[in-house]
């Protein structure tokens, strides 16, 4: 007897529509959702999610380290009551001795699409009152959230293209067809971008590959040299400007600082900024061109812009782009969707002090990170870090600095993961304590309310019964704060914390609760949308409720000294100099991917470093030769694979791979890749001011063939 | 599973699967010892794929390589099991053998006149332009007007888009500079692909078809049957097929233009010629169901002989048997039970030889995966006891992964000078020579 029930995957924004058919309890297929009302089919990542769900590989009971943390590890299994007891009373002691902010935590990327561990770790957060909170976004996207605060005056406040009726999209840093968009939401089907070229639009792709996505029925690549598209930003307002002026009749009304952004932008013409680039003027001119000529435009930048050193201002002059050309809030333009809520929390800059130095850190504190990534290792090492509670994330490969990472969490006094596996953090843990995937919890759309081109929320219940003693992290987070004697978010009863309960004080913001949701087609509920142009009502949040066309904490932070001192440097740089930007591909996407088989197959299996004939020819390499790529920041040794869809001068790595340690990971750690991380910077100076973004694209490599590995 | 010690014979797509699988399976301290008869491995990867078809060919680079330069396994090419090491021998040294031989022998028609000059094994063709160096020696004469290929599977269009494409295309892949020579000074100026029964029957796929439309300078004509009217009832593929040739006909022929006719409903009866061929009789077919439903051409008696020097049968490959091993000489196949040879205790096959000629490269996948299961259900959990591997057996000029990669980065060398994948080594003697230009640097059977 086979049972269909309507579900939807958590692993990317769309959360693309999916049915499973029970058998017997269990789920014997995950298929896309073709009758979904919304629409978007899934890709084999989330199919291939029911691998992870029956992993045998998967923590099903607490595990306690037996022996220090220097030593192989040896773990125990543990009862939940002990753990719990014990991990309240260690994180109680620290917090005395210590104060909150010995204890730290950090949010892998999986916690966006677990509604209920986000309240919670909020809940907890507020409550311990830390500012040592670290996450994955400090690695990938961050910059939009601090750059819409600068701009408008909210984090939350992040407009989004509208590419369903825009006549020109330019795409920088992003390859949607892989990652199925970034902070934008959008049904999982890639005919919607042909459809823009279909309707007399265009669509232009700026990355320093020829992305997958970019397709004779799409749109062409424009191949940029990585790490300069701030220049090639600026040189696109400064063209605007010349060419038609700031035109936007919302500017007198909305705008400040004008002169200030014509003035920063005039010093880089297009004329200036092509070598840097690499694209040539006329090139550049044209993109200006055919923005100012569309009927509408939207500029949208991605993970490729945001980790390449200059994240932060280049988040700034492409919302600039698109309010200077009237295209901010407008339709075929950018604005913010409705959502579950629609609220707008106002943030000041407040400072830390730390043993390590101060730091700007916002007030309220920014959920779920403050500080940037890649000082978490300092911090403990100076001894103002004493606990780290780690949910679903992995540090130790995700930042830079493998090594200076291991050797910064032996020293912790308490190491917690809370993860489906014992990964290459967890190895290193006192205690893992198994949670439950995505299949075995009730859950709605919530991360993705507000970026969706199509406003809507679908409920989940679980598909699966837990295995073991998995629980949810709801459940462990309000455990844990029972033990320290603080007021969880809601008080377990019987043992129990009932995800409903806590989906429910979301779902109210719309008047829904779980029990109407049930009841509806795909347990789905779509919302009207807003007009595009009530982003100006609704999210411009500075006190005068102007748009900041200059915000002074950019000059203030250095952030535009900086920037010209690049464009310096870059102006300088030998032409045969290699960069080194990530490369997004369907087979992996955070470690819960690293065991998966399948998607660990030949070239899979080692990630490669990718290269163009052109440069491999001109250094003596081949396909399959074994290269050492190295910089100042560290080396890996991995085998080269010859891909003519990056300019010369780029080569391209997988990030999220070198699982070698994490023994908890079978297949990962039996084919682990090398870790794309040891080349990535490290420390108080590696990171970009305001958006706290670490730099992990468009790093400065050589590449020499290895003889012997 | 502890001590696992295997030997696969044969490192084309069939064998390089079973490794593959066997690296995540069998355990890991499994020792693979990988045996090949010819100096490279790939197999039909190498000397099968068309040289025009690049993107076939990656396989090689993006999963086999890769299980090759595992730790755990060593190849040992130039070493040919059953002359140079008996089975009996290899099978005392290992838990288990896998053969993953393929097919060394084809389908004849059967036709008197077939051993004459000028007739030809498709994979004789197929092997030479690609640079198999056990073909190097044929010599094909290219001066007829006329080509005529019997058979209209794939590798039937493969011969017929080599023998029409312009020299230019071809120069910029890995096919060998002798064929090239020999094409560039080829007279063909028509190549008939002859199928037994109609075009709805016929056995080549859509995106072969639809590539010979894609030839400069070659127009495609349909003879000997009409194209079906309808195209009810036909399964989704068939009509795609059915389509894309309707189309390919249609388009406006070119007389200065190449031709590629399509001649259906056709068996051949008889090589003509008395030194060399110099044409070839074919009888008209028609088209009945037999009891089970399937359409079977039968003779309508009347028939006819096309002019022509070169003719290809293509109509299909053919296992050969192993010495010490059994043969189903019906099926061409060694016969075996989900991969383990019948009668044997620790043989195993996989690809070609194990289910017959079918299939693609990736349908190797499963059927390795069902042998290599097979395999480590017999040989259970536990440690195994030592083996010793074949190392004494050994013979002296062998070639390992080190040597392997000296041709490869040679080839490689070679074609970026001229903007080319590669040009091949098809000397046997110069493999060789270049694969142990340098002391081995990886002691093999340790």
């Amino acid at each position: 007897m086979t049972e269909r029930r309507y579900s939807f995957c958590r692993i990317c924004e769309p959360h693309c529509p999916l049915v499973a058919e029970i058998e017997g309890g269990q789920i014997a297929a995950l298929l896309p959702d073709h009758d979904h009302p919304v629409g978007g089919t899934a890709c084999h990542k989330g199919l291939t999610f029911l691998d992870v769900h029956r992993d045998p590989d998967r923590v099903d009971w607490p595990l306690r380290r037996t022996n220090a943390k220097t030593e192989p590890a040896r773990f125990e299994r543990a009862d939940w009551t002990m753990s719990i007891a014990d991990i309240g009373a260690r994180l109680t002691a620290i917090r005395n001795e210590h104060g909150p902010n010995a204890i730290a935590t950090y949010v892998g990327n999986p916690a966006a699409f677990n509604t209920t561990l986000g309240m919670s770790l909020a809940h907890l957060l507020g409550t311990l009152d830390t500012r040592m909170t670290f996450s994955a976004s400090t690695q990938d996207c961050t910059n939009k959230g601090t750059g819409a605060w600068a701009v408008y005056g909210s984090y939350g406040s992040q407009p989004i293209p509208d590419i369903y009726n825009t006549h020109y999209l330019l795409c920088l840093g992003a390859n949607p067809r892989v990652s199925h968009w970034t902070l934008v939401a959008t049904p999982s089907d890639p005919d919607i971008l042909r459809q823009i070229k279909r309707r007399g639009g265009k669509v232009l792709f700026v990355n320093p590959r020829k992305i997958e996505t970019s397709t004779e029925e799409t749109g062409e690549t424009l191949r940029i040299i990585p790490g300069t598209d701030v220049y090639f930003l600026a040189a696109l307002l400064n063209e605007i400007d010349s060419r038609t002026g700031f035109a936007n009749p919302m500017i007198e009304q909305f705008g400040k600082n004008l002169d200030a952004l014509r003035e920063f932008v005039s010093r880089y013409p297009a004329e200036r900024v092509a070598p840097v680039v690499g694209v040539n003027a006329d090139a550049i001119r044209q993109v200006a061109a055919d923005i100012i000529a569309a009927p509408s435009a939207a500029v949208y930048i991605s993970i490729g812009v945001n980790q390449s050193r200059q994240g932060q201002l280049c988040y700034w002059l492409a919302e600039m782009i698109n309010f200077v050309t009237g295209n901010l809030g407008k339709r075929g333009g950018t604005s913010k969707p409705a959502g579950l809520f629609d609220k707008y929390n106002i943030q000041s800059l407040a400072n830390l002090d730390t043993s390590i130095g101060s730091f700007d850190i916002f007030d309220p504190p920014l959920f779920p990170a403050s500080l940037p990534a890649t000082i978490l290792p300092e911090l403990i090492e100076a001894g103002d870090i004493k606990a780290l509670l780690v949910f679903s994330g992995n540090p130790l490969l995700t930042v830079g600095g493998e090594d200076k990472l291991r050797a910064a969490f032996e020293k912790l006094d308490l190491l917690v993961t809370l993860d489906l596996f014992r990964n290459a953090t967890g190895e290193l843990a006192d205690y893992v304590l198994p949670t439950t995937d995505w299949l075995e919890r009730e859950d709605i759309i919530s991360f993705s309310s507000g970026m969706q081109t199509i406003p809507y929320v679908q409920y989940t219940e679980a598909l699966a019964k837990r295995s073991g003693e998995r629980r949810t992290e709801a459940w462990i987070i309000a455990h844990m704060m029972q033990a320290m004697d603080l007021p969880p978010l809601i008080e377990p009863a019987d043992g129990e914390v009932p995800q409903d309960m806590l989906l429910d004080r979301i779902l109210a913001g719309r008047g829904l609760s779980a029990e109407q949701m049930k009841a509806l087609p795909h347990q789905t509920m779509r919302f009207d949308n807003v007009p595009p142009e009530s982003f100006y009502e609704r999210c411009l949040h500075h006190p005068d409720g102007k748009i900041d066309c200059y915000p002074d904490i950019f000059v203030r932070t250095g952030l535009i000294k900086r920037c010209d001192d690049i464009f310096t440097g870059l102006a300088a740089e030998a032409p045969d100099s290699l960069k080194l930007v990530t490369l997004r591909t369907p087979y992996m996407h955070n470690s819960w991917m690293a065991n998966v088989e399948r998607l660990r197959s030949g070239k899979h299996a080692i990630n490669p470093l990718h290269m163009c004939e052109a440069d491999a020819a001109s250094r003596g390499l081949h396909n399959g030769d074994l290269v050492r790529v190295h910089n100042e920041n560290g080396e890996v040794v991995t085998r080269l694979e010859i891909n003519n869809e990056l300019r010369t001068g780029v080569v391209a790595m997988s990030h999220g791979y070198g699982h070698a340690t994490a023994t908890g990971l079978r297949t990962g750690s039996a084919k682990p890749g090398v870790n794309y991380n040891r080349l990535v910077p490290t420390g108080l100076d590696a990171f970009e001011p305001v958006s706290n973004m670490s730099w992990m694209s468009g790093l400065p490599v050589a590449v020499e063939r290895c003889t012997t590995p | 599973m502890t001590g696992l010690r295997i030997a696969v014979v044969g490192a084309g797509p069939a064998g390089m699967y079973a490794i593959g699988y066997l690296l995540d399976h069998g355990g890991p301290d499994v020792v693979i010892d990988l045996y090949e008869r010819l100096a490279t491995p790939w197999g039909l990867v190498r000397s099968g794929v068309a040289p025009d078809h690049p993107e076939k060919k990656l396989v090689a680079d993006r999963l086999f390589d890769f299980s090759l330069h595992d730790s755990r396994v060593r190849f040992l090419g130039n070493v040919e099991i059953g002359t140079d090491i008996s089975h009996a021998d290899l099978s005392a040294s290992y838990h288990a053998v896998i053969y993953a031989v393929g097919a060394g022998d084809d389908l004849k028609m059967n036709i008197p006149g077939e051993d004459l000059p000028g007739c030809f094994a498709a994979r004789s063709f197929v092997a030479f332009y690609n640079g198999h160096p056990d073909y190097q020696h044929l010599d094909f004469d290219l001066s007829s007007e006329r080509a005529v290929i019997v058979g209209n599977g794939n590798v039937a269009l493969d011969i017929a888009r080599i023998l029409c494409t312009p020299i230019e295309e071809l120069a910029r892949t890995d096919i060998t500079d002798r064929a090239l020579e020999k094409l560039a000074a080829s007279a063909i100026r028509e190549v008939v692909v002859l199928g037994r029964r109609g075009p709805a029957e016929a056995a080549y796929n859509n995106p072969e078809l639809e590539e010979l439309g894609h030839i400069p300078g070659v127009d495609i004509a349909v003879g000997g049957a009409a194209m079906p009217d309808s195209t009810k009832g036909c399964s989704w593929e068939t009509k795609r097929k059915l389509e894309m040739l309707a189309h390919l006909a249609a388009r406006p022929a070119n007389p200065a233009n190449k031709r590629i006719l399509f001649r259906f409903l056709a068996s051949p009866l008889e090589v003509v010629g008395t030194d060399s061929v110099n044409g070839l009789k074919i009888g008209e077919n028609a088209l009945q169901a037999d009891a089970s439903g399937a359409l079977r051409p039968l003779p309508t008696g009347r028939d006819e002989i096309i002019g022509t020097g070169l003719i290809f049968r293509a109509i299909g490959y053919r296992g050969t048997p192993f010495p010490g091993l059994p043969f189903d000489d019906r099926s061409g196949t060694i016969p075996n039970d989900a991969g383990r040879v019948l009668g044997e205790t620790n043989t195993y096959v996989t690809g070609w030889i194990k289910r017959g000629c079918r299939g693609i490269i990736g349908t190797n996948r499963r059927c390795a995966q069902q042998t290599v299961d097979r395999l480590l259900a017999d040989l259970g959990t536990g440690s195994l006891p030592p083996l010793p591997g074949a190392a004494a057996l050994l013979p002296g000029k062998r070639i390992d992964l080190a040597g392997w990669k000296r041709i490869d980065r040679h080839e490689r060398d070679m074609g970026r000078r001229q903007n080319r994948p590669r040009v091949k080594i098809v000397d046997r003697e110069a493999q060789l020579g270049l694969a142990m230009s340098e002391p081995a640097t990886v002691e093999a059977c340790t």
